[in-house]
């Protein structure tokens, strides 16, 4: 998986390409949010849309890393998510605790 | 036109490590496609064997990789006894650990389980394949695949 960060305006835009699962691509993901989140930028957009595959691994690392993120005060927003990704996270239940926005404009414009 | 197998068989073992599960789910993801699956379920039935392999890795083998795991699919086109209906894949998965009762996993979309950081796994397998059962005390999972139809998410 390749993992890519740009701060924009108040956030932090992180754009997530290939698979998100148990093994080397989590362990990037978390340790990418802890220094995002430990560093002060709580305020996360995730651009899922070259995301292909999530697995339980990768939503439990999407759960801590969304807890973080609100503990500092942040929140962590959800871009454009495939079809996979929606239906996997719908699943479990979880999608609905995020905000899913259609493109990094609008997710990041509502960080204001 | 012919299928392009018939009853037929694949058989990985593997060392109890996280390494060796991509190349069986890679593989069982294009056999998938070879069979012609509907568009979008040999992903479904990747994400449900990477659960399950996981789960062999992991609780069942303690990520020991002098322990192994071992997988079987079976495809094809026959419905004679103990073999999958047409258009079906049958993938079998044993671990060398001590077992576990899938009764006693909790619901992750219950309460605070909701927000946990694991736990999700099993339920994602039971959701992803048309059916699932368990033997020798929790050591063997068996998931059943249609391959023509998408498993579609309720609500």
């Amino acid at each position: 998986m390749d993992i890519s960060v740009r701060k924009q305006g108040n956030a932090q835009l992180m754009k997530l390409r290939g698979e998100l699962k148990l093994g080397d691509s989590v362990n990037q993901f978390r340790q990418t949010m802890e220094e995002l989140i430990a560093g002060g930028d709580a305020s996360i957009v995730i651009n899922l849309e070259e995301l292909r595959f999530m697995d339980s691994s990768g939503i439990g690392a999407l759960m801590r890393s969304f807890a973080s993120a609100k503990q500092r005060g942040g929140n962590l927003k959800l871009v454009n998510p495939s079809k996979l990704v929606v239906q996997t996270l719908k699943l479990v239940s979880v999608l609905n605790l995020f905000e899913v926005y259609p493109d990094d404009a609008s997710a990041l414009g509502s960080f204001g | 036109m012919a299928p392009p197998h018939e009853n037929m068989e694949l058989r990985f073992n593997f060392k109890a490590e996280i390494a060796g599960i991509a190349p069986v789910v890679q593989r069982v993801t294009g056999l998938a496609q070879e069979m012609h699956c509907e568009p979008g379920r040999e992903m479904q039935i990747a994400l449900a064997l990477q659960e399950a392999l996981a789960n062999a890795v992991i609780h069942g083998c303690d990520s020991d990789p002098s322990k192994m795991v071992e997988c079987c699919v079976t495809y094809g086109e026959n419905t004679s006894s103990g073999n999958p209906a047409p258009n079906e894949m049958l993938i079998v998965i044993r671990d060398a650990g001590a077992g576990f009762d899938p009764a006693r996993v909790p619901n992750p979309k219950v309460g605070e389980n909701v927000h946990a950081y694991h736990g999700r796994g099993l339920h994602l397998i039971r959701e992803l394949m048309d059916e699932v059962s368990f033997a020798q005390g929790g050591r063997e999972i068996r998931m059943r695949a249609v391959l023509s139809s998408l498993r579609e998410t309720a609500g």
